[in-house]
């Protein structure tokens, strides 16, 4: 299972509290799946979200694939001096 | 203090390849550009810090002799908001577009509202005064508490809060409201023993750097552009100014100059879109350099804020809940650093219960940019002190209060992810075990411990490794030079290719002569653009293993790379003597220039950790603060160049002190700031300081192939609290609002 960290426009987006636990082989699969059931969802991560997988900021996930199990959090952007 | 391999030139501490051009007074900065029937650039400025702005007329100006150019608001293109600026958040570019040059409103005083372009820059500031400007003055919203009030003066009348529970139903000057935490905190607080809380208000401050922003455009009658400029990024300005100016980007070229500091307040753009449209409008180049007024009135300082913090524990020091609400200046436009507040306020710790608000506020200041670590020391400032507050409290060692909640891999930060090898653990043993930590203290003197964090990034870089004829190296890459990053590069070149340090040359290259780079900032570039240097090394040896292998007439796995030659594979039956560079590039022309190639978008980059302390003496008679001894140490993942690691955490360190002690922005009632220069915006100067003594802590990020997490946010994160501890202990009062200057310490000990 993914273990997935939602910040608070996504949590606001989807109705979901802050954690969720799904099935995903990729990262492909897991947005594809969310933006079946939460239509906008990619728009808004895209738009507003930073992704950390397994703890490292991973610029652009799309064709990241999963082990078993995986943390993905999608963070507030990030910006820096 | 290392952790993993040892290696031959990473870790050393050669003389950086730009110093002497730096000591001599040969590097070339952004006001030393000039060119042929260059005209001298000059910007009208607001004279008020909230205002509508009724009417511009430059018509007078533009026939005074000697002025060939003039514009304002109205000749700029109109930008729509097509999303976050260059990459690095905090704002809009249609918000950047109207911080150029004002348009319908100014929103501070210092906003730009037109320009002239003349013969000398005498001529241009005289224009400057024919220019008619008809306002209509508002009420200007100078703090957190004006801005935030129900009836507050609106900045912009469209702006609703984003982030409410319900969306918002009227415009506010709160920007955007933030939310993050888990488990639960009542039940948390219920649980603890012991609960601290207090408000933490920090002041405007500027970063300070001395070389003021500064650049040189030339618009051809194609409209190609040329922009000689000091900046963090120089394809950040080349897109700001498209963007702003209503462009190409493949019609602007940005040259990057040496740069005399900028601290995170050189990746955003002021003068360069505004040096542009008045060479078009004239034909000529022109010239702009501010002056240090305008650096402070008009270009972007850190964020003034205000956090309120509570924390519960049980006796024996266990944390059982935090709880944090912070609101952010944003300045003229939203996108202050509020969400990374959030995101670092608590992330020292482990703790079950969270919660934690933050807000984006507009007043009538400077748009503020980014400031190192940007948000980080505000929100830690407070957190810090509180746990000082704690520590005071439990009767503990701040040390021991800290190891006993301290975040660790495998535990999982407040903002979501888990923790791989950080190392704050070992910063706070460090300190714990320092001889500076173990100085006694004298009467009156006081000693207070904070620690840092700060994320670090990476994304893109390029880079490309040149051999020349005589197998020297030379090393393109597109990242200005803020902090001995051309040593770091040289250093990872010559520790990937196996050639003496002095063997290899680094080029900041412009816009147009290296691949797309990053700005120089989030303590990114020698993580990011260092794996590019590390990756076109390797390209460079791969292909020069192939032209050998050719030579050699074997398969190229029977060539093997060793201390920079080519030589046959241990155990292979090859007849060969090694070959260096030189001798490859001459016997392999064949194949053409050996260079190597590398661009990619940098993952994985190391959180950074660091645990400061310092001793300080109060003279109770004039309030005036003395630091005594500074010790600051932090897990650098692995020091490239050891040196310029330090001087990252001294100046780090410094300007966190000055932030604490001194420095503030002091506005008059009608938003005008009345210490816009260095006699009277206090910051630290040399003797004013200790030596500020470092120790560097080497928890290497796997994802680095040394190592690397990233140095030069970090540092400025701890010295607020630490500072502050350190008086609150010399004197046994508690001050929370920063600075501790003389008069608010002198202040504060009257009213205990």
């Amino acid at each position: 299972m993914i273990r997935v960290v939602l910040p608070d426009f996504l949590q606001a987006h989807t109705g979901e509290g802050r954690e969720l636990l799904v099935s995903a082989r990729s990262y492909g699969e897991l947005i594809a799946g969310f933006e079946g059931q939460w239509p906008g969802f990619t728009e808004l991560v895209a738009k507003k979200a930073t992704t950390v997988i397994d703890g490292e900021i991973v610029p652009d996930p799309r064709f990241e694939e999963f082990g078993e199990r995986a943390e993905v959090c999608f963070l507030p952007k990030i910006s820096a001096g | 203090m290392t952790d993993g391999p040892q290696f031959k030139y990473v870790g050393t501490r050669p003389i950086r390849p730009d110093g002497v051009d730096k000591v001599t007074g040969r590097a070339t900065f952004g006001a030393d550009f000039s060119l042929p029937g260059m005209l001298h650039g000059a910007v009208l400025r607001s004279p008020h810090a909230h205002a509508r702005i009724k009417s511009v007329d430059v018509s007078a100006a533009l026939a005074m002799d000697g002025v060939l150019a003039a514009v304002s608001g109205a000749d700029f293109p109109e930008v729509e908001d097509t999303g976050e600026m260059g990459g690095e958040g905090g704002g809009s570019m249609k918000d950047l577009a109207a911080n150029v040059m004002a348009r319908e409103k100014v929103l501070y005083h210092g906003h730009a509202i037109a320009a002239v372009a003349a013969t000398s820059l005498q001529k241009a500031r005289a224009a400057l005064d024919a220019i008619k400007v008809d306002y209509e003055v508002l009420t200007p919203v100078m703090n957190l508490d004006q801005a935030m009030a129900e009836d507050a003066p609106l900045l912009n009348e469209n702006l609703m809060t984003q982030g409410l529970p319900e969306p918002a139903t009227k415009p506010s000057n709160v920007a955007a409201r933030m939310v993050m935490g888990r488990g639960d905190v009542d039940q948390g607080f219920e649980e603890a023993d012991v609960i601290v809380e207090g408000t933490y208000n920090t002041p405007t401050v500027h970063q300070g750097y001395i070389e003021p922003h500064a650049c040189l455009a030339t618009v051809n009658e194609g409209g190609q552009t040329t922009i000689w400029c000091c900046t963090q990024g120089s394809f950040e300005v080349r897109l700001c100014c498209a963007t702003v100016c209503a462009m190409g980007v493949g019609d602007i070229r940005v040259i990057p100059s040496e740069i005399g500091g900028g601290f995170g307040g050189k990746t955003t753009i002021y003068v360069e879109p505004v040096a542009i449209m008045l060479s078009r409008a004239s034909g000529r180049p022109v010239k702009m350099t501010m002056t240090r007024e305008e650096v402070f009135r008009a270009s972007g300082p850190a964020s003034a804020a205000r956090v309120t913090a509570k924390i519960g524990a049980k006796r024996d020091g266990t944390i059982t809940a935090m709880q944090a609400s912070m609101a952010y200046e944003a300045g003229a436009y939203p996108g202050s650093p509020m969400v990374m507040g959030c995101m670092t306020v608590f992330s020292s710790y482990k703790v079950p219960n969270l919660a934690i608000e933050g807000f984006d506020v507009l007043v009538n200041k400077a748009k503020v940019a980014a400031y190192r670590a940007p948000g980080a020391p505000q929100a830690m400032y407070a957190s810090e002190c509180l746990i000082g507050e704690l520590a005071e409290e439990l009767d503990m060692d701040p040390i021991e209060l800290r190891l006993k909640n301290v975040a660790e891999e495998g535990d999982v930060a407040p903002y979501g992810p888990t923790w791989g090898p950080i190392g704050l653990r070992k910063c706070l043993e460090a300190a714990q075990a320092h001889p500076n930590y173990q100085i006694p203290l004298e009467e009156g003197q006081g000693r207070g411990l904070a620690v840092g964090f700060w994320f670090n990034i990476g994304f893109q870089s390029s880079a490309e490794v040149h051999v020349n004829e005589d197998g020297t190296v030379t090393v393109i890459e597109g990242n200005p030079d803020i902090g001995g990053s051309r040593a770091s590069m040289a250093i990872m070149a010559a520790e990937e290719l196996g050639i003496p340090y002095e063997n290899v040359r680094v080029q900041i290259a412009d816009t147009e002569n290296a691949g797309y780079t990053m700005v120089t900032g989030g303590s990114r570039t020698t993580f990011a653009t260092g794996m590019a240097v590390i990756e076109a090394a390797r390209d460079v040896i791969s292909q020069a293993k192939a032209r050998v292998a050719k030579l050699w007439q074997v398969d190229a796995d029977m060539v093997e790379w060793s201390d920079g030659h080519a030589v046959p594979k241990a155990g292979m039956n090859v007849d060969q003597e090694p070959l260096s560079f030189a001798q490859i590039v001459a016997k392999t022309a064949f194949s053409g220039p050996l260079l190597g190639r590398a661009s990619l978008n940098a993952r994985g980059a190391g959180p950074g950790f660091s645990v400061n302390f310092c001793d300080v003496g109060v003279d109770r008679r004039t309030g005036k603060v003395d630091v005594l001894r500074f010790t600051a140490i932090q897990d650098a993942g692995r020091a490239i160049h050891p040196s310029y690691v330090e001087g990252q955490m001294q100046g780090g360190a410094v300007q966190g002190l000055g932030w604490a002690l001194n420095e503030e922005y002091v506005f008059d009632a009608d938003g005008v700031q009345q210490n816009a220069g260095f006699l009277d915006y206090r910051m630290p100067v040399a003797s004013d300081m200790p030596m500020i003594d470092t120790q560097i802590i080497e928890v290497p990020n796997p994802a680095h192939p040394y190592g690397v997490r990233g140095v030069g946010e970090t540092p400025i994160v701890a010295p607020l609290a630490a500072a502050a501890n350190a008086v609150a202990a010399a004197t046994g009062v508690r001050m929370r609002d920063l600075p501790l200057s003389p008069p608010n310490v002198l202040a504060a000990l009257d009213a205990s």
